[in-house]
């Protein structure tokens, strides 16, 4: 369980990364993270668009496919809190996502994007 | 295993997607990749992947759905499906075995585990390869197996004579089981005044039992025997259990009901060696009163070294009417019915029943006593011999 606290990056997780990524893990990271940047914009900008249309369905659709590459990279409280409007998605009406508070995943989502992008800038 | 692994990773997140596979083809392994569930069956059916590795939570199909469809195709049942699964409540687990998973990992995933899991999957995969190949081959084996038994089967009843038609007439009839059993029976003239007819049953079942039956049957055809012998029951049955002793002949013995009719004296002499009685309905006067039973004292051939076989003389009335047979048309299995009994007493009376007015035709007579026994099958070969002795007066023939 994360908290407002957590970093963007949990540093135990990023390890296991790279643990993960092996010897050349340097390269494996690049690309991960450039694949990253890129969908998780893109992702973002859908969960507001989403979400100022009304539309729950897609709203989750959009919140399940950024938890799952933020869980891979670290970013676990970001995963959390998509995993949390999923899940609301999942419970709402037709047309009522205006409801569904999206704030802190959008905050949480520039967080983790402006760490990648430090990271791969210093690695 | 022939090649490398070939791993198949079904999940919509590709970053994961890049971590496994970077993680797996380390470990040697091929790995396919696919997005989506119908994605991933497409290629399974087309890549025959040894391992499947799918996400839980996907749009579309789930990875339960998945799972359940391949588990369901009998191409794609045999590879080892490991569920990917950020739940890793017992319920969950629960579910997903329900399904047909055959592992579970959860994320996010960690190295260690994920190449231990996959070389463990990959062994019980392996393993259930070889054991569906020996089924396999223990099939092939059973069915080859069933034929050659049924070809010696087929033999057996090609060297069997068929039907007889004269003063003398002679129906018979073979059956064969499943397991194959060593009945033999033969008759023919010997010349004009002698009249061999006998049957036997070899101890055991297969081939073991139906070749020495066919070797018996080819020796008392040759002249191996002298004909002059093959008049004398008694002889008979000593020289054939001088040449078939049970020590020679891998511990199998055979009973014999041996018989020589002479028509000038209408005299039957016969000899027996352990088998069932010899059935004859007489004729004229006696017809449907009695039933004589006709049956000598003897050892089996080929228990013991010294046996003295007897013989014995029976004058045969016209209008006769004769049965042999082996014990597989008394000895059935008992039935589930418990008011059925069946034994040899059965089967005589039976036969005494259904003599007059006119003796039944086998198949007809077969099908009676398959109702009468309570089962449907004989368990062991079935052989039955009817011979008539013609109404006629002698000096008429």
């Amino acid at each position: 369980m994360t908290s407002e606290t957590s970093p963007p990056i949990d540093p135990q997780a990023w390890g296991e990364l790279l643990a993960l990524g092996g010897e050349d893990a340097g390269v494996m990271i690049e690309e991960l993270v450039t694949m990253y940047l890129e969908d998780g914009e893109a992702l973002l900008q859908a969960i507001r668009q989403h979400q100022a249309a009304g539309d729950a369905k897609a709203l989750g659709r959009s919140a399940h496919a950024l938890r799952s590459p933020s869980a891979t990279l670290g970013a676990l409280r970001l995963a959390e809190l998509c995993q949390q409007v999923e899940l609301a998605c999942g419970h709402q009406p037709e047309g009522t996502a205006a409801q569904i508070p999206i704030e802190a995943v959008v905050k949480e989502g520039q967080r983790v994007i402006s760490a990648l992008q430090q990271r791969l800038d210093h690695p | 295993m022939s090649g490398p692994m070939r791993l198949l990773l079904i999940d919509d997140d590709r970053i994961l997607q890049l971590v496994l596979q970077r993680v797996l083809k380390r470990e040697g392994a091929e790995v396919l990749l696919a997005s989506d569930g119908r994605t991933g069956l497409a290629m399974a059916r087309e890549h025959a992947p040894h391992l499947v590795l799918c996400d839980w939570n996907m749009e579309g199909m789930d990875g339960l759905e998945v799972c359940r469809h391949f588990k369901a195709d009998p191409q794609l049942s045999a590879i080892f499906f490991i569920l990917l699964t950020s739940r890793s409540e017992v319920k969950d687990q629960v579910m997903g075995l329900d399904a047909g998973a055959d592992d579970f990992l959860t994320k996010p995933v960690e190295a260690a585990e994920l190449t231990a899991r996959v070389r463990a999957g990959m062994r019980l995969y392996e393993s259930n390869q070889s054991l569906r190949e020996l089924s396999l081959d223990l099939e092939r084996q059973k069915r080859q197996l069933e034929e050659e038994m049924s070809r010696a089967a087929d033999y057996v009843s090609s060297i069997l004579p068929s039907s007889l038609k004269g003063p003398i007439s002679i129906e018979s009839l073979f059956l064969p089981s499943q397991r194959l059993g060593g009945d033999c029976y033969d008759f023919y003239w010997l010349d004009q005044d002698h009249f061999v007819v006998y049957m036997l049953d070899v101890s055991g079942h297969g081939l073991a039992a139906a070749l020495p039956s066919i070797s018996i049957h080819n020796l008392l055809r040759s002249n191996a025997i002298d004909s002059s012998i093959r008049c004398h029951p008694a002889q008979v049955l000593e020289n054939l259990n001088a040449f078939f002793q049970m020590g020679q002949q891998n511990e199998q013995y055979f009973t014999i009901w041996y018989g020589v009719y002479r028509p000038t004296t209408r005299n039957l002499t016969y000899a027996s060696a352990g088998h069932p009685p010899c059935f004859l309905l007489p004729g004229q006067a006696e017809t449907g009163e009695s039933i004589q039973q006709l049956k000598t004292n003897g050892m089996p051939i080929g228990l013991f070294e010294e046996v003295t076989y007897l013989e014995q003389v029976q004058s045969i009335l016209p209008g006769s009417l004769i049965y042999l047979y082996t014990d597989g048309i008394y000895e059935c299995l008992p039935s589930d019915n418990q008011r059925v009994t069946w034994d040899l007493d059965q089967f005589k009376n039976h036969l005494l029943a259904t003599s007059l007015p006119e003796p039944p035709a086998l198949p007809a007579l077969l099908a009676e006593i398959r109702q009468l026994s309570g089962s449907p099958t004989f368990n062991d070969d079935v052989s039955l011999m009817q011979i008539r002795f013609s109404h006629l007066q002698p000096d008429q023939d």
